[in-house]
């Protein structure tokens, strides 16, 4: 039963989570530790296929209930962690640089030759100070002062400026904080900045930096999922899509320019029981990054994607499959299954998904393209080919048009036979056009397990190379800490870090 | 040359893909009616619209159907084929498919037919003569979706089989549906091969299909030395 049709359902079931729990939390403390590692981990997803597998950095360790046992436990010993510079003071250097593993590379020798750009990137769910006072109770672990924003703020900026991600994308950046602190902070560090508040009253928002010594702006989007006019998409969630042009400086020369790159940023709906409103928020943000890709395509150029955000999702279901495998059969998943978040399977009876999974309204095709994005494409390719290849969604989008309505002349009368009269709105029709399967043609990491692991590499199949992330921290590392947020790390999530390799030759 | 369409007539166990035959004894009157058709068609000149999309071949629709309980040597021909007819563009395309039931709703014992423009659904035609067709049996509920899907396919030249794609029948029968594409070349392995896979692919078909490839001579030898009500093997 879709959504729309007992508002008084609506305000009873469906709203249930934006009167008291915001974005970010759970309601029990205890729960902020499983979200914290996978659930509400912001994610960063990159362009390409990859065949590795790197493992965990620590060792698997005690689990939770074990630990809660031993309070005494002590941290593994100093040959789980690298010598300490003693010229690094910071202590997140806890957390370590894993190579992706070669082995997996060997297979697949990279085609780099001379001209190629390291760089990082860092995804950053930074907790919101609006948030984090409105759902106190959910950090009630915490001293009081590692909850204070100036705190907070002061231990991020010397993370960031710890670890010098050339790309930054972070979420929940609320609006006076970036104009006041984090703006200031990060332009003197070198950064170009793009803000973007979320619509509706609430402050945060996302924001995505670069480093203006190594990419030039080529175009910038901002995108609202807010849409009045489709009721599916009530919720105010934005994100951000910038097109950066790597350039490799040579004092104030450029030396090198590479291929486009694409950096997505984005907060999806937190919502553990609205599958299907962060379904349609991942369509629009994948349209329009099709949207841009495909206008470097018909510049005749490759354009790299990165796609960073806080998805709200853990790896292996449905929602993070489609991301990672281009691919979601959805018919009949119960919406509260999507993204994973908690174990509601108790509450599977609720709101399933059908077709369509949002209205053709909203002008997104199954294919997560804009409409007329996949008009154009198919008509440029079968002008391109010139051989009047046509496929099966293009011709269907045609069925209705205004000379197919208009019974032909010579067309004989058999009744029975020849006297139906097409019908628009019949159940044929619009949605006929909308399958049980969403799916995306862009060029994502297509092999992730179930356990999720930024140290998983992913390779480009051009142009890109996963070659390093930054090592989490086991759950008993972090227990160890008192949570999160602490003296160490000032957000309710770990930032996440990754490096790589842009071949500057495959423009 | 026997007559095969007549041969059909008077079976309805199932028979399926031996309607497509033309039958002698009424050859020439079809001719006749057939130049007729061709003549007017020919002055009209089936041509894409204006802003339409053009379909690398013009293709025509034709319909059978067998009249029930009247004996077969007194139909002739084109009281059970027709064409209905002709379009150059998806858009022209769309107007006909539109103003037509769809096969699943059909009753008794109807063909559709979609072959290139002169090209007759016909073994004997010269396009024909040399092929074979893909045939597939399609439980009941399943003709409507997998004939649009199989007509989409050829009208936007997915097959990539050069010229030899010649047509296309859905034919509806009593228990079961069938759905066919025919070819110019039987013995061309790769093009039969090919227009398998697309089949296969696009049709959506279980993996345990069975998709069986006839010779036009293997089903004209076949329908010559049967008896006409004994049915398919």
């Amino acid at each position: 039963m879709p959504p729309a049709e007992t508002p008084a359902e609506v305000t009873e079931c469906w709203d249930e989570y934006l009167a008291s729990v915001t974005e970010g939390g759970e309601s029990s403390s205890e729960l902020i530790f499983s979200s914290l590692l996978s659930n509400t981990q912001p994610q960063l997803i990159v362009s390409g296929q990859h065949e590795t597998q790197a493992g965990w950095h620590f060792p698997a360790g005690r689990g939770l209930a074990e630990e809660l046992q031993c309070p005494l436990w002590q941290f593994p010993t100093a040959s789980y962690y690298p010598p300490i510079d003693s010229t690094v003071g910071f202590e997140v250097t806890w957390r370590v640089w894993e190579k992706v593993d070669e082995s997996a590379t060997a297979a697949e020798p990279l085609p780099f030759t001379n001209a190629s750009m390291d760089f990082t990137v860092m995804s950053y769910n930074i907790l919101a100070d609006d948030l984090l006072q409105a759902n106190q109770e959910l950090y009630t672990h915490c001293p009081l002062e590692v909850l204070d924003w100036s705190y907070r703020c002061s231990l991020l900026l010397e993370e960031i400026q710890e670890w010098e991600p050339d790309i930054l994308c972070l979420q929940e950046v609320q609006e006076n904080h970036y104009h006041q602190q984090l703006y200031p902070a990060l332009s003197q560090m070198g950064y170009t900045c793009v803000y973007k508040r979320r619509t509706g009253t609430k402050r945060d928002g996302c924001a995505t930096c670069y480093r203006s010594s190594c990419f030039s702006e080529v175009s910038v989007a901002t995108l609202e999922f807010f849409r009045p006019e489709t009721e599916l998409l009530d919720r105010h969630n934005v994100g951000i899509i910038v097109l950066l042009r790597p350039v490799v400086m040579n004092g104030s020369v450029v030396k090198a320019k590479g291929p486009p790159l694409c950096v997505a940023n984005t907060h999806l709906l937190f919502n553990p029981r609205r599958g299907d409103v962060k379904l349609a928020q991942l369509a629009i943000m994948l349209a329009e990054i099709n949207s841009v890709i495909k206008s470097c395509n018909a510049k005749g150029e490759h354009c790299n994607l990165i796609l960073c955000g806080d998805f709200n999702s853990i790896p292996s279901m449905p929602l993070y499959q489609l991301i990672t495998t281009g691919e979601l059969y959805f018919q009949g998943l119960p919406a509260c299954m999507i993204s994973g978040q908690k174990n509601l399977s108790h509450r599977a009876y609720g709101h399933r998904l059908c077709v369509p999974l949002w209205p053709s309204s909203l002008g997104i095709t199954d294919r997560c393209q804009h409409t007329t994005a996949s008009k154009e494409e198919s008509k440029s390719e079968s002008q391109r080919s010139g051989k009047g290849q046509y496929s099966h969604d293009f011709m269907r989008q045609l069925r209705f048009c205004p000379t197919a309505c208009i019974r032909p002349l010579d067309l004989q009368l058999i009744p029975g036979v020849t006297n139906i009269t097409p019908d628009a709105s019949s159940v044929n029709q619009p949605d006929k056009s909308f399958s049980h399967t969403i799916s995306h043609q862009l060029d994502l990491d297509r092999r992730r397990t179930a356990t999720w692991d930024p140290s998983a590499g992913a390779f480009a199949i051009r142009g890109l190379k996963l070659i390093g992330s930054l090592s989490l921290l086991s759950e008993d590392v972090l227990w160890s800490m008192k949570g999160l947020p602490n003296d160490i790390f000032p957000s309710d999530h770990l930032s996440l870090l990754a490096r790589f390799q842009l071949d500057l030759n495959a423009a | 040359m026997n007559n095969k369409f007549d041969a059909l007539k008077d079976d309805d166990s199932g028979d399926h893909d031996q309607d497509q035959g033309s039958p002698k004894d009424s050859e020439k009157e079809k001719t006749e009616d057939e130049d007729k058709d061709q003549n007017s068609s020919k002055r009209k000149m089936v041509v894409p619209g204006a802003g339409e999309h053009p379909l690398q071949y013009n293709y025509t629709f034709w319909y059978s159907r067998r009249t029930p309980g009247r004996p077969a040597s007194t139909q002739s021909y084109e009281q059970n084929i027709k064409p209905i007819g002709g379009f150059a563009s998806v858009e022209q395309f769309w107007r006909f498919y539109s103003h037509m039931i769809r096969p699943g709703d059909m009753t008794g014992h109807s063909d559709f037919h979609l072959f290139k423009e002169g090209i007759k659904p016909m073994w004997e035609d010269d396009a024909n003569k040399m092929g074979g067709k893909w045939i597939i049996r399609l439980r009941k509920g399943l003709a409507s979706r997998c004939w649009e899907n199989l007509i989409l396919a050829m009208l936007g030249e997915q097959f990539m089989v050069g010229e030899e794609i010649c047509g296309a029948v859905v034919s509806v029968r009593f228990q079961e549906d069938i759905i066919s594409i025919w070819n110019k070349t039987a013995s061309d392995q790769a093009t039969t091969a090919r227009i398998r896979d697309t089949l296969r692919r696009v049709l959506n078909l279980p993996p345990n299909t069975i998709m069986e490839y006839k010779t036009h001579t293997d089903s004209i030898k076949y329908s010559m030395g049967r008896l006409p009500w004994t049915g398919e093997p």
